[in-house]
């Protein structure tokens, strides 16, 4: 009950405010410059699961009720965080697992920082020397 | 008894805790190496000419791990047809029946091609794919996506990737010998030497389709079936449809009436609010070995609040054929942990 | 006097001294064997108290370790790797400590060994301790130590896990510590024993007192020693054995109980015996001088008769003898020889009385041997009569069989001779007819007047009814002559398998003049089997049986004969009845039937052996004869014969 409370006023609060730019980013010395929004999609879907480089892919996203997530969710997939849900189920049965989850945008980007072949996204372009963007996701202002 | 039923609150709070707090997380365990999930089944049937009866269908655990590109394990371990209560017999928990349903390891030998050694589900219908309760609409299975068909493979499996956006790939699959830990209660075929391919058009969050063929002999008996058919799914903000279309020839004379099995079906869901939906199928299917088809009706209700947890109630009426799709009130749990 | 006295008092005294020695030897041998079964039960008690305190330490210890590698494996620990930003580690730290109830803290490090969560506040940054540095290793127990962090002032007991999966560097430390108070707060309460920690390196005793932990440095033999000094103060220990927990700490717990409380048992075990012996030894004294006089008392009453005796002068006095013992013997000899005495005295006036008797005696004695002689008399005339009759009768059988014999040939020879001369005369009857037809006028008329005087047509039919009774008298010739032969057996008196109605049969036709005309005759054969026996002596039987039956019927009447098998017992048996509705057997008469010489016909009429004889055959045969009747009703007899003499 609670939760839906915070959701709601969360959702409000950002209804005023305008949509946010997602900047999707990854360590600074990964072998790749960019991404393209298929290959974003793909990779938070678990469908790419490794770099060029034959690396494992580590994608990491903000909890389930974060409002960036559920309009990254909307723009790559066309639908709500909630309704990817029974997308992970059928994943989760052929044994393959969502990504894992920060509780806010600074420890994303602190694992990312530290995690090698981690990618994540953030509303604010980061201006730290570790972290580069792949990809700028512009949302209808 | 006390420990499964304990087992089972456990599991059924947990889950519902686990759902409530995050939608997607599995529970233990390093989760960039492995990942532990299961899910339960508990079906109430009340079909006619029959003792209505409570079981728990399927209890089952699986973990998969992820190692490196050549090892990766995955192993599901299941406890089926565990009755709980049958009217006219009242409580009893006398029946435990296992099985390790899948066991592999994928490779990647390529970035586009993976091999799958080891036992997993054939590739032939989307629903024998993603056939556990809380992936599915219904309590009871269509014919068409079990009947006819090796449903699991004890071998080899190479996928290739032809296009990881649209989902657009080829497998093909082997299985030399017979099946490992094949289930003994089941009423299903046992088989020996099966191979198949199938070629996925599209397997994206919205669209489905999959041409499969698959060519399987039978144990003990000089029967061999030559099964090909399409599959297919599409996803709409306010209704999902799929179906499909498979037919098998079976060289088993003299003891056959026609010389295929050949079925479909066609199943609409459409959600409604309060989170549920209203599930339509209608299926058709025809044996080899009697003259009598049947035809399956079935509508139901779904109450799905978390996408790990649905509560299904439906009716099945079925004309002609007394063994299979029994007519009857059919109600069930599904839960994933 | 002085004589008894010394006796019972030398008895009494004998007995007290043995029986107090034997309970004092007793008690010193329970006492020493008791001493040190106590001593190895304490020790044994100790060792078991020791291992069941340190079997707690550890399983305490244990539990721990297991709580903290499922912590590890909770999802939220990956934050270590963003050092804990959003504090979810730090909750799930304050909510562990509060679920478990945790005396002590919780404490993450990250892999720089910074402290990024902790479940108390205020402590974030410190540097992970040295002593909790794990060296390659996954799990750690670091026992009893001070550490300045976090300000612990007691000393803790820590457990260090590493966060992260084995064989990868280091994510991060996750430390629980516990207060080493609240550890040995565990152990047991008992006010007899004390625990310590016992270490080996270097050789100490960490003492657990009401006042904390007392170190006690000790020798390396310390153990091996039978008492334990510790604290000026000596005690019995033993130790747990050890067991090591982690790679720095070997749990060894020592329990000891001080050296008097040990003791106590065998003092307790001295007291009760000293006590026992002294309540033994009192009444056992009152019983010896009791049993004493009682031993005794046999030899004053023996002599006190005897003095009686001396005075006296009478002879017939004797001793009452009491018990099985020596005194008893005495007193039994002493008794036999008045005995013996008085006896002679009297000896011979019995003897004039026995003469008397046997006198009186003799003459019983010989009218009952006569008695005895004139009944073997009887018996032997019996046998030689049954003898008699028996040779009679084989010599009637052999006289039977040898005239059967003689006349058998000559009747062959007429019986043959019959058909013959028939036809003869059947010829000779023809051609006198052939003549008849053939001669004329006078010689014709001769012949026609001889025919006439000859009586011809008389003749010729006359003929014919001659020749046939010829037949039948050399027919029936030749039946007496079958039935005697059968009757009389020629190869009598050995056993012959034979078919009983065939001898019953014989012996019906040589009696059928008797009955013929008069008596209706019924026959009932159902056993048709041959039956194993002396065949010649059955027929006597028969013979015997039928006669009496065809003389018990005066005028007329009906004699039944049959035969059947019959299953008794698991044998089968050959049963013949006759019966007949004559006069019958008044039930006096027919217990005596059977005896030999006895019999109802008029003197010479009969010699009373026939049925006695018949009797006899049957025994001989292990078979039965009886008899059943009612007067004026009519009588059977029932023969039960084995089928086969051998196996009977």
């Amino acid at each position: 009950m609670k939760l839906n409370i915070l959701i709601l006023c969360t959702s409000l609060i950002l209804s005023f405010n305008s949509w946010a730019d997602i900047y999707i980013v990854t360590q600074k010395n990964a072998p790749i410059e960019h991404i393209s929004q298929q290959d974003l999609t793909a990779i938070y879907l678990k469908k790419k699961v490794y770099w060029d480089n034959s690396e494992l892919i580590l994608p990491i996203n903000l909890s389930a009720q974060s409002p960036l997530r559920e309009q990254l969710s909307q723009i790559i997939f066309k639908r709500s965080t909630r309704a990817m849900g029974s997308y992970w189920d059928k994943m989760s049965f052929k044994g393959i697992s969502p990504p894992l989850i920060q509780a806010s945008e600074q420890a994303a980007l602190l694992f990312i920082q530290r995690i090698p072949n981690s990618i994540g996204y953030t509303s604010t372009k980061p201006d730290n020397s570790l972290l580069k963007v792949l990809l700028k996701l512009e949302t209808p202002k | 008894m006390l420990l499964i039923r304990h087992l089972i609150i456990g599991l059924l709070f947990f889950t519902y805790a686990h759902t409530a707090y995050a939608a997607e997380e599995a529970l233990f365990f390093n989760k960039n190496k492995w990942n532990v999930s299961g899910y339960l089944k508990l079906e109430f049937a009340a079909a006619n000419n029959q003792p209505t009866a409570i079981e728990i269908d399927d209890l089952s655990l699986f973990i998969s791990g992820n190692i490196n590109r050549w090892i990766n394990p995955f192993i599901e371990a299941e406890l089926y047809q565990i009755p709980l209560w049958q009217s006219g017999e009242g409580l009893q928990f006398n029946d435990i029946n296992f099985i390790i349903e899948r066991l592999y390891n994928d490779s990647k030998l390529t970035d586009a091609t993976t091999l799958r050694l080891g036992k997993f589900l054939a590739p032939v219908s989307r629903w024998n794919l993603l056939h556990a309760a809380p992936l599915v609409w219904t309590t009871s299975r269509p014919l068409t996506t079990k009947y006819s068909f090796a449903n699991y493979i004890s071998g080899i499996h190479i996928r290739h990737e032809l296009d990881v956006f649209s989902g657009h790939a080829l497998e093909f699959y082997w299985q030399p010998y017979e099946d490992f830990y094949p289930k003994p209660r089941s009423k299903s075929r046992h088989y020996q030497s099966i191979y198949g391919a199938s070629w996925i058009l599209q397997d994206d969050l919205d669209r489905y389709l999959s041409f499969n063929i698959q060519h399987a002999n039978v144990k003990h008996s000089n029967e061999s079936r030559t099964t090909i058919g399409i599959n297919g799914m599409l996803h709409h903000e306010y209704f999902e449809l799929e179906s499909e279309l498979l037919s098998t020839w079976v060289n088993n004379q003299p003891n056959n009436i026609n010389a295929q099995d050949w079925g479909g079906y066609l199943q609409l869901s459409v959600p409604i609010p309060f989170d549920l939906n209203i599930i339509s199928r209608y299926e058709h299917f025809e044996f080899s070995h009697q003259s009598q088809a049947v035809d399956t009706f079935l509508n139901g209700l779904v109450y799905r609040p978390y996408s790990k947890l649905s509560l299904k109630l439906e009716w099945q009426q079925s004309w002609g054929s007394l063994q299979e799709n029994k007519t009857g009130l059919y109600a069930s749990v599904a839960v994933m942990f | 006097m002085k004589r008894h006295h010394s006796l019972v008092v030398r008895l009494a005294g004998l007995s007290t001294l043995i029986i107090m020695l034997t309970v004092l030897v007793l008690s010193a041998v329970v006492y020493y064997g008791f001493q040190t079964k106590i001593k190895q039960q304490v020790q044994q008690n100790l060792s078991a108290i020791a291992q069941a305190e340190a079997n707690k330490i550890a399983s305490i210890i244990e539990f721990e370790r297991v709580n903290l590698f499922s912590w590890r494996t909770s999802a939220v620990m990956m934050d270590t790797i963003v050092d804990d930003l959003d504090k979810r580690i730090q909750t799930q730290l304050i909510n562990l400590k509060k679920n478990y109830q945790l005396a002590g803290d919780l404490y993450v490090f990250n892999q720089q060994e910074k402290l990024i969560a902790s479940s108390t506040p205020n402590l974030l940054g410190q540097g992970l301790p040295e002593n909790w540095q794990l060296k390659n290793q996954d799990y750690q127990f670091i026992p009893a130590h001070n550490i300045k962090f976090a300000n612990h002032a007691e000393p803790i007991a820590a457990f260090v896990i590493n966060l992260a999966q084995t064989g990868k560097p280091q994510q991060g430390t996750l430390v629980l510590t516990q207060p080493w108070q609240e550890l040995w707060q565990h152990l047991n309460k008992n006010t007899d024993y004390q625990f310590a920690f016992y270490h080996h390196n270097p050789h100490h005793l960490d003492l657990i007192t009401e006042q904390g932990i007392v170190h006690q440095v000790v020798t390396k033999e310390f153990t091996q020693q039978k008492t334990w000094s510790v604290n000026q103060q000596t005690y019995l220990g033993a130790l747990s054995k050890s067991q090591a927990i982690g790679e720095q700490f070997v749990l060894q717990i020592a329990a000891f109980i001080s050296e008097n409380k040990a003791n106590e048992p065998q003092i307790e075990l001295l007291k009760q015996l000293n006590i026992a012996a002294c309540l033994v030894i009192l009444p056992i004294m009152l019983i010896a001088i009791a049993l004493s006089h009682r031993f005794i008392a046999p030899i004053k009453t023996l002599t006190n008769t005897i003095h009686q005796i001396e005075i006296s002068n009478d002879l017939s006095l004797s001793l009452t003898v009491k018990g099985k013992d020596e005194v008893a013997d005495l007193a039994n000899a002493f008794n036999r020889m008045m005995g013996n005495l008085s006896q002679s005295f009297y000896e011979h006036e019995s003897i004039s009385k026995e003469v008397e008797y046997l006198n009186q005696n003799l003459e019983h004695k010989v009218k009952a041997r006569t008695h005895e002689l004139a009944t073997a008399l009887d018996q032997l005339k019996t046998t030689q009569l049954q003898l008699v009759q028996s040779e009679k009768m084989t010599s009637l059988g052999q006289l039977v069989a040898g005239v059967a014999h003689e006349i058998n040939n000559p009747i062959g020879a007429i019986y043959a001779n019959v058909q013959p001369l028939k036809d003869y005369v059947d010829d000779l009857q023809e051609a006198l007819a052939l003549a008849q037809t053939l001669l004329k006028d006078d010689a014709l008329n001769q012949f026609e007047s001889l025919l006439t005087d000859i009586d011809y047509d008389f003749l010729q039919a006359d003929l014919t009814n001659l020749l046939t009774s010829q037949q039948q008298a050399a027919d029936r010739i030749k039946k007496i002559v079958l039935s005697l032969r059968n009757f009389s057996r020629l190869d009598q008196g050995d056993i012959k398998s034979v078919q009983l109605e065939e001898g019953i049969d014989s012996t019906l036709q040589i009696l059928h003049h008797e009955y013929k005309g008069r008596i209706k005759l019924e026959k009932d054969y159902q056993l048709n089997q041959i039956v194993e026996c002396y065949a010649s002596e059955l027929n006597q039987v028969f013979m015997n049986i039928l006669a009496n039956a065809i003389q018990a019927i005066p005028e007329k009447g009906h004699i039944c004969v049959s035969t059947y098998l019959e299953k008794q017992a698991q044998q089968s048996w050959a049963v013949i009845k006759i019966a007949d509705d004559g006069a019958g057997i008044p039930d006096d008469v027919k217990s005596r039937i059977f005896e030999p010489f006895f019999t109802t016909k008029e003197i010479g009429k009969g010699t009373g052996l026939g049925l006695s004889i018949s009797y006899g055959i049957i025994e001989k045969h292990k078979g039965t004869l009886s008899v059943d009747s009612i007067a004026n009703q009519g009588t059977t007899f029932i023969i039960h014969l084995p089928l086969s003499l051998t196996t009977s």
